[in-house]
């Protein structure tokens, strides 16, 4: 997700903020009772892979700069007429073909460091490896909303911010090349920051990004509630691909029955998220009713089977109350997902035409060849004048309220927490470190 | 299908529903809802639709639901897959009690 990648790395940057007589900290001379342990080549290699490292922070800062403004590529534009953003965008494409670095191979970025400030480097760097898959997943502009754009332009300017304040500091590394137009790229961050600090952030970009794909929860049958939910839990997943109209019936029926034996058990404990549950409960009988007549073959019917275990086990628990609120509330948002994936299925199979009601009674078919002649079938669209409540009760009872993301509780901790980090300097506590 | 066997399908599927629908207990109506799925399930796709039901009892509701899947074999299903429809008929119905 972005918000870890992109916390990691500041993290990461937080620390060699923090951190100052870098030459001692690679192994070199310090103060008399801590000898030299690195000779100067050595140290000028290790030099040579910071800036390695320190290139693929740049690159992440690019990208990310890039992706939260779509006036990017105005190739050519003056000075006068880049804002803040371009101006960094200008300046960082200056700073990266400038350099003589390249970027760090996998063995490096993999590899442990003996110096703790190399591992530092190594970790800023991973994170900003891995942080490029984000961008191609959902944290690219014409997905992000206006605030989120530019809470990831602020975190960009700040962490270029960072770099620059830490090229400052190592430029007595043996062999150390500064960043081209160091003080042009340091004042083009901090108007960007600067811009994008005027409005209020929005957090709830760090919940976007890459994120591994949903394994089914195999195995052996987990006790009681919990094997309810890892059923309803692969059902969701198998929900991902469109059940077929028999499916989708076995589907329904089996969420009547859970819902309704769950409602029974959580009455005591939690007598809100029971009522809810009872009218859970009959809003999937209505749909059950509805889609007696319903028909379509296509698609798949892995939902079914995971729709009837979870039944079953609902039905087995037993009788005594269930307590735990916070199982009841994992159930809950599970509900949740599924019925919200219920009704997308619905929407998209009746607008698609993959499902279709049948008619009331069929009539001989009198155009088959042969004596015997067979009864004729007859299917029509959902949203023909033949109608059904179906379409209604999915929008209506069922579909829930969107489910609003929530950033995560250390999103603003972190960048509260960098921002100190650049402003620290020798001798300073840090107050803000304890917001 | 002829239409004879669709015939007594559509009764059926429609009895059965409007035993579901009438069911006096939660779990009845459940086992009615799975009798008319594995109903379904062994008809494939192409079956007749349902046509609403008479208001009889509950009683007559049932007898007929038997008697059309009993009729059932008679059509060619599977004899062993009748049986286990009316045994699950036998369950739900014995689940119908207020």
């Amino acid at each position: 997700m972005y918000g870890q990648n992109s916390g990691q790395l500041r993290d990461s940057l937080g620390v060699l903020l923090r951190e100052h007589r870098i030459q001692q900290r690679l192994g070199g001379k310090g103060i008399h009772t801590v000898p030299e342990t690195t000779t100067e080549a050595e140290r000028e290699e290790l030099g040579k892979q910071i800036r390695r490292y320190r290139e693929c922070a740049l690159t992440w800062c690019m990208q990310a700069v890039r992706a939260a403004n779509q006036r990017i590529n105005l190739q050519g534009a003056s000075g006068r007429s880049r804002g803040p953003a371009e101006g960094l965008h200008y300046r960082l494409t200056e700073a990266l073909n400038a350099s003589t670095s390249s970027l760090a191979p996998s063995e490096e970025l993999v590899a442990e460091q003996q110096f703790a400030t190399v591992e530092s480097w190594r970790e800023a760097a991973k994170a900003a490896a891995l942080g490029e898959h984000d961008f191609a997943a959902g944290v690219g502009y014409g997905r992000l909303s206006e605030q989120e754009c530019i809470t990831v332009l602020k975190d960009a300017a700040d962490i270029v911010r960072g770099l620059v304040a830490l090229d400052r500091r190592y430029e007595n590394v043996p062999g150390w090349e500064k960043l081209h137009n160091q003080g042009r790229l340091g004042r083009a961050a901090d108007a960007c920051a600067a811009y994008a600090g005027v409005d209020d952030p929005d957090y709830t970009v760090d919940v976007r990004g890459w994120q591994p794909e949903p394994q089914l929860m195999d195995g052996p049958a987990m006790p009681g509630l919990t094997g309810v939910m890892q059923a309803q839990y692969n059902l969701l997943l198998h929900l991902d691909e469109l059940p077929d109209a028999h499916s989708l019936r076995v589907v329904m029926d089996s969420q009547r029955v859970v819902a309704r034996e769950a409602a029974l058990r959580a009455g005591e404990t939690d007598p809100e998220l029971a009522a809810k549950w009872t009218i859970r409960s009959q809003t999937y009988f209505r749909l059950v009713k509805e889609t007696r007549d319903l028909g379509g073959i296509l698609s798949m019917g892995r939902a079914a089977g995971q729709g009837a275990i979870s039944a079953s086990r609902a039905q087995k628990l037993d009788r005594e109350p269930l307590i735990g609120t916070k199982h009841l509330r994992q159930l809950d948002r599970l509900f949740a997902r599924i019925d919200e994936r219920v009704c997308a299925v619905v929407e998209h199979g009746v607008k698609e035409r993959l499902y279709f009601l049948r008619v009331p009674f069929p009539r001989v078919d009198d155009h088959t060849p042969g004596m015997v002649k067979g009864r004729r079938h007859r299917f029509v669209p959902i949203t023909s004048p033949v109608q059904t409540d179906l379409i209604a009760i999915a929008r209506t009872q069922l579909c829930p309220a969107p489910i609003t993301p929530r950033p995560p509780k250390w999103a603003a901790q972190s960048r509260a927490d960098f921002r100190a980090a650049i402003m620290h300097r020798p001798g300073d506590p840090g107050p803000s470190l304890s917001l | 299908m002829l239409l004879a066997h669709a015939v007594t399908l559509a009764e059926a599927r429609s009895y059965l529903a409007a035993l579901a629908d009438q069911a006096a207990t939660f779990d009845a109506s459940v086992e009615y809802e799975r009798v008319l799925l594995q109903l379904d399930y062994l008809h494939g796709d192409l079956i007749p639709g349902i046509t609403p039901a008479p208001a009889y009892t509950r009683d007559v509701l049932f007898d007929v639901a038997y008697a059309a899947i009993e009729e059932l074999d008679e059509h060619g299903v599977d004899l062993l897959s009748v049986e286990l429809l009316l045994d699950m008929l036998e369950t739900a119905w014995s689940k119908d009690l207020p």
